[in-house]
This record gives structure tokens, sequence and C-alpha cells, in this order.
């Protein structure tokens, strides 16, 4: 079985590290007149329960 | 080659996967509607929508049955009523998948004639936001409860409603044609209006809300379209457009309602 031969350095560790990046969430006006809360897209508004004009949920 | 079911296999075994689609369907069956992640809730929509069509077929089989066989022959030899048997292989095809035979019964005696109207399309999926914890895609699925928009306009049109407007439009027609050609001149849509100048940009005397004839709108003077619109038609007041059948763009709509509110508290 395939091991590795030497320690990993903490600074090839650390270099490898730095490259998880991660990305912000696009966020998107509910259409909602009376809401216009930002909310992902295609999704049910978590503010006002509402998608495309119909009451989905009920906001907690 | 057999083609594979679309979307997610879901549990770890084909019987775990049959077990939970039957356990989703006769939850959605229950309930109406149900949350659960978004793979489950696209691989229930077509499973829920079979099962749907199977209650049809089966309320269908029995009302054909009825028709077709005098009341007479519809009993057996201890005087109970026999069903269709179409309609009995339709029941025992969804007791194979759904076990509550409560939930069988509203399936069939609930849920399939308020589809009747409906082909396909029973069922609505909406995202929601991620489970907490395991930030898992979620989804709400639920039976349509709304009338398709065709139903509607069949069912408008058998009210005695629709026959008495065509009946009252044919009477009124010539006179109607009459007062038209007066009304085009100065106020073609009743009192507070008047048609517009020769210079269209210029509000006549006391009429200063611009109406849109080909969107049924109008603008009052603090609208932002107010400059951008071309006046068909000119009103006295927001009042007189609206009795005249016109609206505030959609936009507007709420700000006013809001307003109305806020001086009723």
């Amino acid at each position: 079985m395939a091991v590795p031969k030497r320690k990993m350095s903490r600074s090839n560790t650390r270099s490898r590290r730095s490259q998880w990046k991660t990305t912000a969430v696009h966020l998107v006006e509910c259409s909602n007149r009376a809401c216009r809360e930002p909310k992902p897209q295609h999704v049910a508004c978590p503010t006002c329960g509402q998608y495309g004009g119909r009451q989905v949920t009920q906001p907690a | 080659m057999p083609t594979p079911t679309k979307g997610a296999r879901l549990g770890g075994s084909p019987a775990h996967e049959r077990l939970l689609l039957a356990n989703l369907a006769t939850q959605l069956f229950e309930h109406n509607r149900i949350k659960t992640t978004e793979a489950k809730a696209k691989r229930l929509r077509p499973y829920a929508e079979k099962l749907i069509t199977k209650a049809k077929n089966a309320v269908a089989a029995q009302a054909q049955y009825e028709k077709d066989t005098p009341e007479a022959d519809r009993t057996d030899k201890r005087g109970n009523a026999k069903v269709a048997p179409a309609n009995l292989h339709n029941r025992r095809e969804i007791q194979k998948v759904i076990r509550d035979k409560d939930i069988v019964h509203k399936l069939i005696a609930e849920i399939a004639p308020q589809f009747a109207e409906r082909e396909g399309g029973y069922t609505r999926i909406v995202k929601t936001v991620p489970r907490k914890g395991d930030n898992a895609a979620m989804a709400i699925i639920e039976l349509v409860a709304e009338q398709t928009v065709t139903s509607e306009a069949n069912r408008a049109r058998k009210t005695r409603f629709a026959k008495d407007e065509k009946a009252k439009a044919a009477a009124t027609e010539a006179p109607a044609e009459a007062a038209d050609e007066k009304a085009s001149d100065e106020a073609p849509y009743g009192e507070g209006s008047h048609a517009p100048l020769e210079d269209v940009n210029e509000a006549p005397e006391g009429f200063p809300v611009k109406g849109n004839a080909d969107s049924m709108l109008y603008h009052t003077p603090d609208s932002r379209y107010y400059e951008q619109t071309e006046a068909e038609v000119w009103f006295a007041t927001a009042e007189a457009a609206e009795a005249a059948g016109f609206k505030l763009p959609a936009s507007q709509q709420e700000d006013k309602d809001e307003e109305s509110s806020e001086d009723e508290s």
C-alpha cells in the first residue's frame, strides 16, 4: 500500500488550505412589494412566506 | 436497455426507496401539503400524480358503470351495491402503495373529484430555505387547490349572469351606439372624463388625471409615469377614473392601499 514518505510540513498544509474559499450566496430582493427582503433566488421568501404572489408558508 | 428512473435514488435499497415513496405519498394525501427535501419532492411528484390518475380512473369507471347499467342490475344477491370492475381494479392498484384505507378513501372520494377538470399537474413544488443542520435543500410539495382557468371560465359561462348580460347587451346595443357617438366627443368614459385636446400633453381645464385606454390605467399628476403617458382620455379625479373602469398601475396599488389603511388608523 502506498504511504507518505515524509511528514507534510505545516507550511505545505497551510498553503493548500489557503485555497479553500467560500462564495457569497446569491440573493435577490423579494418580489412582494411589502417585503423586499433579500432572499435566495427561486425560493419562497423566508421573511414573508410568499412565492410568485402566493402565500406558501407562514413565516415564523 | 431499460431507462433508469429520473431523479435521485432514495434510501439504501430498492425496498427502502419503495417504502419512502409510499410513506411520502400517504402523508401528502393525508395533509395535502408536506415539507421534505427537494430530491424527495421531485421523486414524489410523478409518483403521487400517477396515483391521483388511478383514483380519477376509478371515479370515472364507477360513473360510467352507473350510467350504463340499469339500477336493478347494480345490486348483488344480498342487496349490496355492486362496484364497477375498473373501479375495483384501480382501487387495488392504489392499495398496493397506500396501505391506509382511510387515505385511499380520501384519495378517491375527495381528491380525485377535485382534479376532475385538471389534466395532469396535480401537485406543485415550491422550494424553501435549506434545512438547519445539514443544509439540505428543502421544498414544499402540495396538491394544487385552485381550479383551472378553463374550468373557471366554463363555470362562469353557465351562471345566469352571463346570459343576462348578453341579452341586456343586445337590447341596449342600438341606443348605446348613439350614446357612444355623443360620448366620444366630450366625455368618452362618462361623467368626470374628458377627451384629449389638440395638444395631447395639455390637460383640459379641471381634468388633471391622465387615462391610458390601451392599458386601462390612470395616472395622477404625482405618478412617476405621468410625464411619459400620452393621455387618451382625461379625468377630473382618480375616483372618476376608477368609476370608468380604469385602474392604478400595479406598482402603485400597494401604496394606495397602505395610505388608505393609514388614514383609517
